[in-house]
This record gives structure tokens, C-alpha cells and sequence, in this order.
């Protein structure tokens, strides 16, 4: 079964952010809780976790992608 | 930055107990014979001697207050007179074990403190640096009707120093700080001696800063904080001794400076505040020295001295120095003594018994001391008999050159009141230096913040709109970039405030910093907001420069004292001899309810002393701050939490990138027009130019906005050539409306535009009660909607619009809301 990775609900006064990095590719395994990339906002740089355990069938947007409050930025067959 | 201290919950969770540990109480037990060898007779005859002069300068005030005459010359004093009378002791012991270059801050009853210091300073230094110190451009004021050429002469030099410090209680020009200061603020840094404080505890707070800058600038001297007992109640004594034992100083990881503060909180521990006793009374602590053990495992080596022995104190001061040296202080010292003299001349000291005055007269310190000297035939009894007449002879050549006119007048003030006033700021700058590398961890340009800075638009807006603020420059980044500047071009900056470090502030400013800086630059303050202020007024005092924040304007409460009395006030109580470069940033909290986005900045500007900024656009927020790191005056920077995210939208050529100042006190025009003028105070300004832009799409109207930019100072021409043209003025701003700044301006365009009005000037504020939660702000703080009321209100017709909320400001006035 398919599901997504969103953005985090960032807090940042407007959601402003950019998926500035991935330290994860498409086939990868992932687990819950995984630092899969990082997020940087004008207040910090953030890990991005993995909520999902399972393999990564696609990533969503390119490093450097302006990203939105509960955007999906990964899609993933999880395991059952 | 990941913190490395970790949080073990097998170890929290550990049963155990925690030992205090033991506090020494009158551990000395040395006799006479054995402090005379160890200081041979010269010291221990002088400091008898200078105990005698504190004695007599003590009577002198006291004859003066209580039967307005000294030796038979009248004289009337209108001033206070806070005396130490039989607590000299515990002033000479400390200055005997100290040197020149250490650092004292006088207590509530100073002047013994302040002679002592400066006594044995006039003993150790050279008659040439003598004469150097009593001409330099800063003290030179003192004798100016002085014949120069003797005051080489050590006696010379210490009535001088008598007179300076008689002249300052008197109020006289020829007083340390010209008489601005009087008898609580006396100070002379020459000596090492530091301002006193009228606020009971006030020295803690910058004792602690000054201790600071000898820390980070890698000074050897030690500070002395003189503060009496009834302090060890007050929130920023505790806040003071904590930030100086705080355990990032021993804990930090490049090992570049460590150790707790070079400091001793040296309680006078005379037994009573005015009347009040703490021991019994209004403390639970039955020993003073007991908090020290609340402080750190060291118990800041706290101990209870004999302060009526001056060896005793001597001791205790000299072993408090070599603590100190080997990094392991600060230290608190419990000096036990009494006043004989009541709290000040009118006191009838109706709270203590004339049986307790007695039995503490019968171990009067120079009885003590006297008695040794004569038991040991340091001196004949006829010897100091003629040593006291000669003292008294010194004080009163002194009282009297001090009360004479012509040697010592008076600032004519009634002749130029605004002496005082110029003194206020001395609007004098520090340019940053760009060919000076300060200390840094590594380049700034290969963090990640400059990365991303530098990759983004200056421009906030292209072709398709609107940037968004992590392709465009914000105001938070162009906050960033002086600051950066300037940290990096300027050792003697430092800056801290609750999770500055690591976290880079609350809202993300220093993000990047914690890589550059190291630590002791750049730090992590405890939630202590008094001595974040107060040891930034301290570290500048002493020479460095200070970026401090706190978190939430509504904390300013938290640092009342640290603001009003001392960041405010010390550049004219000093007759302009100190300057306080530090920039006191504060930012003014949004969608958080009644305690954390309260718009405090006119509360701000009602403060004599503070300069304070408000900048609205990213522009301005980095020419503004660049201003204000150069200042040498105290700056207050109100930063709104609305605009952090804001791209430069407003002036259309962005923020530059190279370094730039805009001049503190001019307003600007942000929006040109010819029909009204809309002025904005802070985040309003997003809000002015929102409604001038439905008046003119809706209505064809023209509105001229300007931005205030800057409260303190004001040059309000621009305003008023504006009102000149347009003869209709808004005036608006997130304060609150009792004792908002707009009025005082508003009572200014009235004078000055007073043939131009067409109407009275309406006015948009926040209303004078609390600030409701995130959802309803805007029922609260002023909206577009309540812009567009206002200029209902200037007779303007806005076809199709009616009134949406109605005013009842003389109801509200007699409800008091």
C-alpha cells in the first residue's frame, strides 16, 4: 500500500521553508522516526523524520523545492 | 547546534542525597602580632589612619544633616546621608587586600567603600600617576580651581580626593561626577572604584557585568560587589551571583575562557535593611551566607567574616583573590558588622535597643584597632591624638574648600537647564572597524545561514509577485547581516539573552552565530532578565559593547530597575563621564495573548536615557541596527514579531548587501500623496499602506505615509512640511492610548501646524486594556478597518463606507479603561 511523507506543520509565521536536503533515494528502506532530509526555515534547519517504515517509491520534490505546511514530499509502500 | 550536555534519566532518576557541605563562620584566628609581621607597620597604621578619616567624613555629614554646621562652619545640606559610622572596618580590611586596577561598586551606605579604595590607591600609585589621573580629561573637572603642582603630594592628593567626593554629595560641578550623582553614586574609576547605588542591590547586576568584560577581555582584576544584607532578598542580587557561577563558563568546550566570574559579592551584613531585620525577620534563612549554598556545589565559598576586624577581612578578601585566580569563583563573603549611625540622620532608630548600640560601641572596629596599636607601641597615645586632630583638620579643609562657591560652584543649571539634558546621550559613535578580524570559530560565509542569505533575491518581489521568505531577503536576515558584521570586526561585542545560542533567539535572528562566535561571545543567558540588563550596563561601563535581548517586550517588567534606573540612567548620573554602548533589543510578541504581545514601546520612550528604534521595513531594520551596534548610547530596539518573515516590498530597491547605517531619528516618507497624512508608528506601517491603497484604488484618495522609524530621538520637520501640505494627519501605533508617544507629538503638530489643520488630528491606538488571543487581534490592535474610520473623522467622504466601530473615549476615560 502507497502512502506519503507530508511536511511537518512548521510553525513559521507563514510556513515558509525548503526541503534543502535528502540524505534518502527512491528504493531506499525507511524507517519510523528516520531522519530522511533536512528542512531549513529563515529560524532554523530542521530534520526531516520519516513517519512511515517502508520502501520509498518516489521523492516528491527536488532539494531546494520551496515546500508548504503539510505538502507530501515522499511516497512510500509501506510494510504491513 | 546540538547541545552536548546530556540529560541522563538513569542519573535523574537515582536515589541519592545532597550535601550542602559546611560554611566557615569567623575562621580567623590570627592575632595582632601575627597580621602586623604579615603587613608590616606602615599598612596597618595607614588603614588605622583612613579608618579614622571614613569616621570623621561620616560625623562631618552627620554633624551637617543633624545641626546643619561642621566644626562650628554652617552649612545646609538638603541631600541624603546614608552613613556606615562603625562599619569601617569592613571597608578598609577589603581595600587593604586590594589593588589599584581591582574593581569595587560601592553598597547603599558607600562612602566609607569609596574612601577606602581610593585611599590606598593615592598610597601605591607614583606621585607622576598621580598627576596624570587628577588631569585627565575625565576628572580633571575636580580641580580645576586647584593649584596643580601640589597635588603630587600624596596628603595633597587625598584631600582632593575628600573634596571630589564631598563636592559630589553636595551636588557641586567639582564632585567626581560633577554633582549629578550626590552621595549614592559617587564614583571615581580611576581608583577602581565604580558607580554605587541608591537601589538597594543595584551594584550586583553590574558588578556581575564588569566581572564579565575582565572575563571575556582575559583582565586579572577582581570585582567587588558591595551590597548590604537586606539585598540578599532581591531577585536580581540571586540573578546576579547565579549568572556569574553559571555552569557553561566552567562546562564550555573550547576551553578559551573558563571559570565562574572574577567577583565577590561582599554582603556589609550590618543586621537591619532600614528598620526591618533580615535575620528573623523578613529573611527564613537565619545565616546570610546560607544562599551561597544555593547557588553552586562550590557555595560560592562562602564564609562569615569578622567585619570588625579589619585582618579578618583583609584575610578574607586576599584567600577570595586566589580563588578567584585559579577560575573558581565567584565568591561571596558574609562581612558581619554594625552601623551605629541609624539609616540616615533622621532615623531615631526606634527599632533596636540602646543596649544592643552599646554592646556592639563596646567592639567599635577603631577601638579595636587603637587598642592593638597602643598594647603593641605601634604609636604613642599623644601620636594618635595629634593623627586624629590632623584628620580632622583634612575633612574640614576639604568641607570647606568643597562648600566655597568659587572653588567648588554649582552646575548653572538655572542659567542652563539643559546642562543635564545634554548629558543624557552623548551621541557619539564606534565605527566598525573592517580591517580588524575578531575572534571567531570559523567563516561566516560557509554556514549555512550566509549560504542561504546570499543566494536570496535583496529584491522582495519579481515579475510574478511577491517573494517568499526563503527565496527573498527578510527582516529577520537583514537584522542578521550588521550584526554579523559586527561580531565579527569587534571583540569587545558580546551578545546574549535566553536561547541566543544553539536556538539563535527565539525567532531565529542569530541563526549561524553559534558556528562563528565562541561562547563567551556568544551565549545562552539563564531566564533571568534583570541581570541580562543590568551585566550588559556593567559590561559596557567597563569598556565592551553589548547586544543583549529579551525574549518578550511584556518581560521588560522583569528589568524594570536594570532599564529605568540604571541602562537609562547612568550616562547623565555620571555628568556624562560613562557611556553605555549596548543595544537592548525587545521584541513585541503577536497571536500570544495579554503577556506576551503587548506593544510596550511608548512605555519605553517615556524613560529619559534610552534611545529607541522601531524600524518597519528590512531596509530599515539593517541601516537601523547598524546605527545602533555603533552607538555609544544606550539603544532600545523594538523588533515587531509580525515582520521577521517580511520580504523588502517597500523600497523597491531592496536591502543592499554591503553594510550601510541609517541615521537614528529621522523619520521617513514611505508612500508619497497630497490629501492626508498617515504617520505609523512599528508594524502599523504594513496597515497605513494597506488602507492608503484601498483609498486610493476605492476613492482617489492621496495619502502620505510616513514610518517614525525612531521614537527617541525625533525629528519631527519631515512630519510637520507633510501636515503643511496635506492639513489632515492619522497618527497610529500598537501601544496602548494612556500615555501613548503619539500624543505628545500630536500636542506638537498642534503648536506647529496649528494654521494648517483642517481638522483635529485623529488618532488609531491600541485600546487600554489586555491584548485578547491570536483569533482576535484584530479586534483589538489597529486594523485597516479602524484606519479607514479615522479618516472618516477628517470630514474625507468615503462613498458607500459608514463608521464600523464607534468610540466612547470620554466614557472610557471616567471607567479608566
Amino acid at each position: 500500500m502507497e502512502e506519503q511523507i507530508l511536511t511537518p506543520i512548521i510553525g513559521s509565521e507563514d510556513g515558509q521553508a525548503v526541503l534543502s536536503t535528502w540524505s534518502v533515494k527512491a528504493g531506499d528502506h525507511i524507517d519510523i522516526g528516520q531522519i530522511i532530509g533536512s528542512i531549513e526555515t529563515n529560524k532554523a534547519v530542521l530534520d526531516l523524520e520519516s513517519t512511515k517504515k517502508g520502501v520509498i517509491k518516489a521523492l516528491l520534490v527536488a532539494a531546494g523545492t520551496e515546500i508548504a505546511d503539510l505538502q507530501p514530499l515522499v511516497t512510500v509502500i509501506v510494510e504491513s | 547546534m546540538v547541545k552536548t550536555l546530556a540529560v541522563d534519566p538513569e542519573e535523574v532518576r537515582k536515589s541519592k542525597v545532597i550535601h550542602l557541605g559546611q560554611i566557615p563562620v569567623n575562621s580567623f584566628s590570627q592575632t595582632f602580632i601575627q597580621s602586623l609581621t604579615q603587613l608590616g607597620k606602615d599598612k596597618v597604621i595607614f588603614s588605622f589612619r583612613t579608618m579614622l578619616i571614613i569616621r570623621e567624613f561620616e560625623l562631618m555629614l552627620e554633624e551637617i544633616k543633624k545641626l546643619g554646621k561642621y566644626q562650628e562652619t554652617a552649612f545646609k545640606y538638603a541631600g541624603p546621608a546614608h552613613l556606615s559610622i562603625g562599619q569601617e572596618a569592613s571597608a578598609v580590611g577589603q581595600a587593604l587586600a586590594l589593588d589599584t586596577v581591582d574593581i569595587i561598586l560601592g553598597s547603599h551606605r558607600s562612602h566609607g567603600e569609596t574612601l577606602a579604595k581610593g585611599l590606598f590607591a593615592i598610597d601605591k600609585l607614583s606621585d607622576q600617576e598621580l598627576t596624570k589621573i587628577f588631569e585627565a580629561p575625565e576628572t580633571k573637572h575636580i580641580i580645576k580651581n586647584f593649584n596643580s603642582s601640589k597635588i603630587t603630594k600624596k596628603e595633597k592628593a587625598i584631600e582632593v580626593f575628600l573634596f571630589g567626593l564631598i563636592s559630589e554629595i553636595f551636588g557641586k560641578e567639582t564632585g567626581f561626577n560633577k554633582g549629578l550623582g550626590g552621595s549614592m553614586h559617587a564614583f571615581y574609576t580611576p581608583f577602581g572604584i565604580y558607580p554605587n547605588n541608591a537601589i538597594v542591590g543595584g551594584s550586583a547586576p553590574i558588578a556581575t557585568g564588569i566581572a564579565l568584560y575582565n572575563r571575556v577581555q582575559r583582565k586579572n582584576n577582581v570585582v567587588i560587589a558591595n551590597i548590604g544584607d537586606a539585598s540578599s532578598a532581591c531577585g536580581p542580587v540571586w540573578e546576579s551571583m547565579n549568572f556569574a557561577a553559571m555552569g557553561q563558563f566552567k562546562t564550555n568546550k573550547e576551553k578559551k575562557i573558563n571559570g565562574g566570574l572574577p567577583i565577590v559579592y561582599f554582603f556589609v551584613n550590618n543586621f537591619y535593611g532600614m528598620g526591618g531585620q533580615p535575620i528573623g525577620e523578613t529573611m527564613g534563612y537565619e545565616n546570610l551566607a546560607r544562599v551561597g549554598a544555593g547557588i553552586n556545589p562550590d557555595r560560592l565559598h562562602t564564609e562569615v567574616v569578622d567585619g570588625n576586624n579589619i585582618f579578618a577581612v583583609h584575610d578574607a578578601i586576599t584567600r577570595a583573590k586566589k580563588i578567584i585566580a585559579q577560575g573558581k569563583g565567584p565568591v561571596l563573603i558574609d562581612c558581619q558588622t554594625y552601623r551605629f549611625s541609624g539609616h540616615s540622620p533622621s532615623d531615631a532608630s526606634s527599632y533596636r535597643t540602646k543596649e544592643e548600640i552599646d554592646s556592639w560601641r563596646d567592639v567599635d572596629p577603631i577601638k579595636i584597632l587603637e587598642t592593638d596599636i597602643l598594647n603593641n607601641n605601634l604609636l604613642l597615645p599623644q601620636e594618635i591624638e595629634e593623627m586624629h586632630l590632623q584628620v580632622k583638620k583634612l575633612t574640614f579643609d576639604a568641607f570647606v574648600k568643597a562648600i566655597d562657591d568659587k572653588i567648588s560652584p554649582r552646575l548653572p543649571l538655572h542659567s542652563n537647564p539643559e546642562i543635564i539634558g545634554n548629558l543624557t546621550f552623548n551621541n557619539t559613535s564606534k565605527e566598525i572597524d573592517f580591517s580588524y578580524a575578531a575572534e571567531t570559530l570559523m567563516d561566516p560565509l560557509q554556514t549555512q545561514r550566509v549560504k542561504s542569505t546570499n543566494n536570496k533575491s535583496r529584491i522582495g518581489k519579481d515579475q510574478n509577485g511577491i517573494l517568499s521568505g526563503v527565496k527573498a531577503i527578510t527582516f529577520r536576515d537583514a537584522l542578521f547581516e550588521p550584526i554579523l558584521e559586527h561580531a565579527i570586526h569587534d571583540d569587545s561585542l558580546v551578545i546574549y539573552g535566553e536561547e541566543n545560542r544553539d536556538w539563535g533567539g527565539a525567532f531565529g535572528v542569530y541563526r549561524g552565530l553559534t558556528e562563528v562566535l565562541p561562547s563567551h561571545r556568544l551565549f545562552n543567558s539563564p531566564i533571568a532578565e534583570a541581570a541580562i540588563v543590568g551585566t550588559a550596563v556593567g559590561y559596557a561601563m567597563a569598556g565592551g559593547r553589548a547586544l543583549i535581548e529579551l525574549m518578550y517586550a511584556d518581560f521588560i517588567g522583569r528589568a524594570g530597575d536594570e532599564i529605568f534606573n540604571q541602562l537609562a540612567k547612568w550616562q547623565a548620573m555620571s555628568g556624562g563621564i560613562l557611556k553605555l554602548p549596548v543595544v537592548l533589543r525587545i521584541s513585541v510578541g503577536s497571536k500570544y495573548g495579554a503577556q506576551h504581545s503587548q506593544d510596550w514601546s511608548s512605555l519605553l520612550t517615556h524613560i529619559s536615557g534610552l534611545k529607541v528604534i522601531y524600524p518597519a521595513t528590512a531596509f530599515d531594520a539593517k541601516g537601523l541596527m547598524a546605527s545602533a551596534l555603533e552607538s555609544n548610547d544606550p539603544v532600545v530596539f523594538v523588533e515587531n514579531q509580525r515582520l521577521y518573515d517580511n520580504v523588502e516590498t517597500i523600497n523597491i530597491s531592496g536591502v543592499p548587501q554591503e553594510y550601510y547605517k541609517i541615521e537614528i531619528g529621522k523619520p521617513a516618507i514611505v508612500r508619497a500623496g497630497k490629501d492626508l497624512t498617515i504617520f505609523s508608528v512599528g508594524a502599523c506601517l504594513i496597515r497605513a499602506l494597506e488602507a492608503a491603497e484601498v483609498l486610493e484604488n476605492k476613492w482617489n484618495i492621496s495619502t502620505e505615509v510616513i514610518d517614525a522609524r525612531s521614537l527617541v530621538p525625533f525629528d519631527p520637520d519631515l512630519l510637520i512640511k507633510s501636515v503643511s501640505k496635506t492639513k489632515k494627519l492619522i497618527c497610529i501605533s500598537d501601544a496602548c492610548e494612556r500615555g501613548n508617544w503619539l500624543h505628545g507629538i500630536m500636542n506638537l503638530i498642534y503648536e506647529k501646524n496649528s494654521n494648517d489643520l483642517e481638522n483635529k488630528i485623529s488618532s488609531v491606538m491600541a485600546p487600554n486594556w489586555i491584548t485578547p488571543a491570536a483569533e482576535q487581534e484584530w479586534n483589538y490592535f489597529p486594523s485597516v478597518e479602524n484606519i479607514l474610520d479615522a479618516v472618516l473623522d477628517q470630514g474625507i467622504t468615503l462613498l458607500g463606507r459608514v463608521r464600523t466601530i464607534q468610540n466612547d473615549s470620554l466614557n472610557n476615560f471616567k471607567k479608566g479603561i
